[in-house]
């Protein structure tokens, strides 16, 4: 009896792998979905202030909204007629599968593009660059990595490719002794234990730390330290092996770049009295302007 | 329509063959100590249950009806984020500071007082499913009350609940999974943490319910065995 139960899960398995592994024809591009059915459907953060979150009225808002609003609008212009832009929550955990099965016809939701990552989902052109930093109490005598020797730092598990940077520090004794990584679930998590002493310093983008400071009962009690550790662009998540779609984002990101339609959003949420201070440095700039290709 | 490639060289490549088995690793270690405070604490529970003392049942009643009636998911937040900031004076900047791995130690704790409430009730039923005879036959031999229960009674309801514990103790190890969320790297965290870095998360979940899967048939397997063994005779369990 037993046997025949092991054969019969082995059968199921055997189905189930290659149901996975079947690999589809390649069908129409998200362009002509979003032209025929006239919606197009986009992925954000739920979370993520000023990226994606629930203002004080209840509304889903922010930085990644408005980009979205933007995209909705240039495929009104190109097709000539009324796009439904339809918002999904999307998280670390959901963002490839809703992206891959194409619930989603695009993830913007602050999400690092990694070489790595490339090989999995098409990203866009990036449009947000930031870096990793450390959160630490007021006071505190870390300032810089070589602090951290010794000491127990929070990275969040899910979210954030970025632990390599970390590693990396410890390997070439940049950090020595090594310092001991808590993990935590997310950045809400990683702040409740940097509160309770569990760790000494929260490592993670500068605009997720800013964000988690801001959030804070007593802002003044936190700051942000240490330089950039590694540097973390965004982009927008993308099906793979759609150019028409992709190259379609990536001009419209462009256009946005070039006409300053970016920078006014981008101000509205990190600019003075925005959601979130934190001003383009010098080498986002750069990098906008190296993207704003010609005509 | 499925816009993914599948590359289950992920499971395997460096690092992340390497990750994954120490997260399986992790899962047997942490769901064997958690099953290791889980059956004594279950066991001393169920007696005390059973006993005629009333403060020793209510308590006993107390400890069962809080812990599996809270899910395992609060409790892990409970014993990570509350119980260290609860211990008196300068305990809880010394466990920060002295204690490697306080998420691990805390989730093992967890799952093994929250599994012990349910042990403690699959034992209660073998207890309770004692005939009163035989407690009656084994006073009259001439045991005290204490030694009926440790050689008579114990033995006897131990045995006829080996197919619940079993089924607790898979519980138990499928449970490990949700020490996650308190930042254990585990099978399933430690395939949400690849997935993190290659965003194949689709392989690394499928390996992880493999994981899961191939270890509790094996598991079963064993425990069938083991409970042909220990059949008590006279009871209405056929020969397979």
């Amino acid at each position: 009896m037993m046997r025949k139960l092991l054969g019969a899960s082995a059968a199921a398995l055997l189905l189930m792998w290659t149901a996975n592994t079947a690999c589809p024809a390649h069908a129409e591009s998200v362009m002509d979905k979003i032209e025929r059915t006239g919606k197009v459907n986009m992925g954000h953060r739920e979370g993520a202030v000023p990226f994606g979150y629930m203002d004080e009225k209840g509304q889903w808002v922010g930085f990644d909204m408005d980009l979205g609003a933007e995209l909705a609008k240039a495929l009104e212009t190109k097709f000539g007629k009324k796009i439904e832009y339809i918002k999904t929550p999307m998280n670390p955990k959901n963002r490839i599968p809703l992206v891959a099965n194409g619930t989603v016809d695009v993830g913007i939701g602050s999400t690092t593009i990694t070489l790595e990552r490339e090989e999995a989902v098409d990203f866009s052109l990036p449009y947000f660059l930031t870096g990793t930093k450390l959160l630490v109490p007021k006071g505190s005598p870390i300032r810089d990595y070589r602090q951290l020797a010794g000491k127990k730092v929070g990275v969040g598990s899910g979210s954030t490719a970025n632990i390599k940077g970390l590693q990396k520090a410890i390997d070439t004794k940049t950090i020595d002794p090594p310092c001991e990584m808590v993990l935590f679930e997310d950045h809400a998590k990683g702040f409740l234990g940097l509160q309770q002493g569990k760790i000494d310093a929260y490592f993670t983008d500068e605009a997720m730390l800013a964000g988690m400071r801001a959030k804070a009962q007593k802002p003044d009690d936190w700051e942000v330290v240490a330089p950039f550790l590694t540097y973390e662009p965004y982009g927008f998540i993308l099906p793979r092996d759609d150019s028409k779609w992709r190259d379609f984002v990536n001009a419209t990101l462009i256009r946005m770049y070039k006409d300053g339609t970016f920078e006014k959003i981008y101000n509205k949420w990190f600019g003075p009295g925005g959601q979130l201070v934190l001003p383009m440095t010098g080498e986002y700039r750069i990098m906008l302007k190296v993207l704003s290709f010609p005509d | 329509m499925l816009h993914y490639d599948f590359d289950w060289s992920v499971l395997w490549r460096h690092p992340y063959g390497k990750m994954l088995l120490q997260g399986v690793w992790t899962t047997v270690h942490l769901s064997l100590l958690a099953w290791a405070i889980a059956l004594p604490v279950g066991v001393a529970i169920a007696l005390c249950r059973i006993m005629p003392c009333r403060p020793a049942r209510l308590v006993g009643g107390a400890y069962v009806e809080t812990l599996r009636n809270i899910p395992l998911l609060v409790q892990l937040f409970f014993w990570y984020f509350a119980v260290p900031s609860l211990l008196p004076g300068k305990t809880e900047r010394w466990l920060y500071a002295n204690v490697r791995d306080l998420s691990y130690v805390l989730g093992v704790l967890a799952l093994g007082t929250y599994t012990a409430a349910r042990v403690a009730e699959a034992v209660r039923s073998g207890l309770l499913a004692v005939p009163a005879g035989q407690f009656r036959a084994a006073l009259s031999t001439g045991l005290s009350p204490a030694g009926t229960y440790r050689h008579v009674i114990l033995p006897y309801a131990l045995r006829v609940v080996i197919p619940l514990l079993s089924t607790e103790f898979l519980t138990c190890f499928k449970n490990s999974s949700l020490a996650m969320t308190i930042g254990v790297m585990e099978t399933t965290g430690m395939a949400n943490y690849i997935d993190s870095f290659t965003f194949h998360g689709l392989e690394t979940t499928t390996a992880a319910s493999l994981v899961y899967l191939l270890t509790s048939l094996s598991v079963i397997v064993l425990m069938s065995r083991i409970e042909s063994k220990m059949r008590i005779p006279g009871m209405i369990a056929r020969e397979r």
